[in-house]
């Protein structure tokens, strides 16, 4: 090496250049080119502030297909922006008060994400094991509270309404996902999650998540006297909240999770029973539902749990999968994978964010990571 | 030192009551700092433990203790700056923003650790800052001399630069309406080269240091007009709602009483009270001059609470510099004494029950037993 002179050197490395991008995991060999490091290289990618700097195109951003790179930003980095929680969940970008909200369900924690300094703070301690975030056209917070079973919005003024915590005067098992439509309704799903010890309270006495009644759901509760149902009665549903107080009924029958709007706001993405479906809206109704995706990449299951739509109509969905495959999937409005994130945790949910809202917010397990995009959130929040 | 501990004790509880009288005599007390004692009182990082009641909360009438908490003291929260104003809660999102007008940037303090953040660099020399009923934040821009809001998107909406064709001087402060109209106050402050920019033709050159080229037009070069009080309707529709008539001055700080029904404007060194007609302020009257034991101690901005009373920012000598309080009739029920002159105030928390004063260099904050009148 020490015959071949800087100029030399400068001029091989120009010359691979443009092979790079597209080859630059065939092109090892060549002693001169470095590999960087990725979330399944051995050792692999380091993140925290003691993480070295992180090389562009980011090696975990992958194109499944040429169409993402009209998405994809790739003068970045995937940044990891917290870490030490239970499990991250519900991000919601606020654009009246430039911070994300993203909550700690198991921690009982809500935190927000200041944008202008980059740091995480517990804003709603206990959060009432809080899950789904979001803010409506108006700007108002949603949140889903698993503890009390309960949506919620924050008002303007400061204070809290409930927005619903019963159908037909049963209650809610624990409205889980939030998305605001413009016509002023809320849809929202109701699993059984919050039914958990960890992640809100269990039934009381012998129920669906309270197997011989042996749990005690009055263990550490915070909220004695707003507790909402101790008892979950209800099936797993999709509802839609209309601006009069109404809960109608949308889809039935199967465990639904995370749901988004198209850009058109003619369209619902929800989890459903372990597929993402989609749905055309109509009357505030959901007719002709059907298979979006399978999850499927490269015969891995990348599972969904909640999501977001860009503007070009394209699903961000978080990756429940095994690592290497667990982190983002991105789908066209036709279904097809055309791009990942691999992120070194299980990926809960996702949100568009930042002024411009062109960053995506990942909550995956015990961190938040944040990457910018050339893309831009559909719904404001 | 003969005496034991409870005879201490019972010979500090026989002299409470004549307490202020009684501390030069009595060796046994002391006496807690303030701003006007020498040394004067501390509010650095490094500053002893505040004794409360606060000395430097003055109750100059016996209802003002209703609506203080005895054991709250004054905090300082931040300091550093140039030019503090503006002061505005955002219930939503849980923060107060201000301004420092000289310094060209909005803050803002996070509720939940306490911190000071740069919110908005440039600011464009924001001023006067509110949040309407729709949670929306209104600015008042002193360089473009224009009013914007922020919408819930995060886009920024111009919601007026001129009228009548003609400029704007440089809007300063501004009320929400419950109706949804927007009231501002329109003086000539930041024709200022430090508030904003001086009118073109001058001595002084108003592009340099200029950040906003391109939009810079956008309000004008030269003030032209009147220093009036402006009502924007939600149509769009910008008329004058008070016009600087019979000496009454140039306004500044603007406040609605909590029924919406009557505005108070800070004008000529004292505060001026009308009552609202329609789109107008009429029957103008004085509410106070701000004199307090025959000194002046002038406002800038001002915020009603819930009961009505007037909490007003005090621009007067050490010792009078701070806050004023006066109930709906006018009457000085109370002060609150501050290192700095203060500029703006405004009710913040999430019950909205604590003061937060914007004094010149400084952010002060002591706690209240009253709720502001409205959100922002």
């Amino acid at each position: 090496m020490t015959d071949l002179s800087r100029r030399t050197m400068l001029a091989g490395a120009a010359a691979l250049a443009p092979t790079l991008y597209s080859g630059a995991v065939f092109a090892q060999s060549n002693s001169l080119v470095g590999q960087p490091r990725s979330v399944i290289s051995n050792p692999p990618r380091k993140w925290g502030p003691d993480a070295p700097p992180a090389s562009f195109p980011d090696p975990d951003v992958i194109v499944l297909d040429p169409s993402f790179n009209a998405v994809n930003q790739g003068h970045g980095a995937i940044k990891r922006i917290g870490t030490g929680y239970q499990w991250a969940e519900g991000p919601a970008w606020c654009g009246q008060g430039q911070y994300v909200v993203f909550s700690d369900v198991m921690g009982d924690v809500q935190y927000r994400y200041i944008w202008d300094t980059g740091l995480v703070v517990p804003f709603r301690r206990p959060s009432f094991n809080s899950n789904g975030n979001a803010f409506d056209f108006q700007g108002r917070q949603i949140s889903g509270q698993d503890f009390p079973r309960r949506v919620v919005r924050w008002e303007h003024d400061g204070s809290m309404t409930v927005i619903a915590d019963n159908y037909q005067g049963k209650a809610l098992n624990s409205p889980n996902d939030f998305a605001c439509h413009p016509d002023g309704s809320i849809w929202f799903t109701d699993p059984l999650y919050g039914g958990q010890l960890s992640e809100g309270h269990v039934d009381q006495g012998e129920g669906p998540m309270n197997k011989g009644g042996l749990l005690n759901p009055m263990l550490g509760n915070p909220g004695s006297g707003i507790i909402g149902s101790l008892h979950q009665v209800l099936p797993t549903q999709i509802y839609r909240w209309d601006p009069s107080g109404r809960l109608d009924v949308v889809a039935t029958g199967k465990v639904p999770n995370g749901l988004a709007f198209s850009p058109d706001w003619k369209k619902l993405y929800f989890v459903w029973g372990g597929e993402l479906a989609v749905a055309d809206v109509a009357g505030g109704k959901l007719a002709n539902i059907r298979t979006f995706s399978d999850g499927m990449i490269d015969g891995v299951k990348c599972g969904f749990d909640g999501h977001r739509v860009d503007v070009q109509g394209n699903v961000w969905s978080g990756s429940t999968s095994v690592l290497g495959y667990s982190g983002v999937t991105v789908w066209n409005p036709a279904g097809k994978a055309i791009g990942r994130i691999r992120l070194p945790e299980v990926c809960a949910n996702v949100t568009f964010c930042g002024p411009k809202r062109d960053w995506l917010f990942m909550c995956a397990s015990q961190s938040v990571y944040l990457i910018r995009t050339n893309t831009q959130g559909a719904a404001p929040f | 030192m003969t005496i034991n501990r409870r005879h201490m004790l019972a010979g500090a509880a026989a002299i409470t009551p004549t307490l202020a009288h009684a501390q030069a005599a009595k060796p046994l007390l002391g006496t807690p700092r303030s701003v006007i004692s020498e040394p004067p009182r501390d509010f650095g990082p490094g500053a002893p433990p505040a004794f409360n009641p606060d000395p430097d909360v003055l109750r100059v009438d016996p209802s003002f203790g209703g609506l203080l908490i005895g054991q709250e003291v004054i905090r300082r929260v931040h300091t550093g700056l140039h030019l503090a104003e503006g002061p505005a809660w955002n219930s939503e999102g849980m923060f107060a923003i201000f301004s420092d007008v000289k310094n060209d940037t909005l803050y803002r303090y996070i509720w939940e650790t306490g911190e000071v953040t740069v919110y908005r660099r440039p600011s464009f020399s924001t001023n006067g800052n509110s949040f309407d009923y729709q949670g929306r934040q209104l600015s008042t821009q002193d360089f473009f001399r224009r009013v914007v809001r922020w919408e819930a998107d995060g886009s920024m909406t111009i919601i007026a630069d001129k009228f009548d064709g003609k400029p704007l001087n440089s809007p300063n402060d501004l009320a929400p309406h419950k109706d949804g109209s927007i009231w501002f106050t329109d003086p000539t402050f930041g024709g200022a080269m430090a508030e904003g920019h001086p009118d073109e033709g001058t001595l002084r050159d108003p592009t340099l240091g200029n950040t906003g080229v391109g939009i810079q037009l956008a309000g004008g070069m030269k003030q032209q007009l009147p220093t009036n009080v402006y009502r924007w309707d939600p149509s769009g529709k910008l008329e004058v709602a008070l016009a600087p008539d019979n000496g009454g001055g140039a306004p500044n700080g603007i406040c609605f009483s909590p029924d919406y029904t009557k505005v108070y404007v800070i004008r000529g060194g004292g505060i001026s009270v009308g009552d609202i007609q329609g789109h107008k302020a009429v029957n103008m009257r004085v509410f106070t001059d701000c004199r307090v034991d025959g000194v002046r101690c002038g406002p800038d901005g001002m915020r009603a609470d819930k009961a009505g009373n007037i909490w007003a920012s005090s621009a007067g000598p050490l010792g009078y510099a701070g806050v004023t309080c006066w109930n709906p009739d006018g009457k000085l029920i109370g002060r609150i004494r501050l290192p700095e002159t203060c500029a703006n105030l405004a009710f913040v928390g999430p019950k909205r029950d604590h003061l937060f004063m914007c004094a010149n260099s400084s952010i002060y904050m002591v706690r209240l037993n009253i709720q502001g009148a409205s959100p922002g």
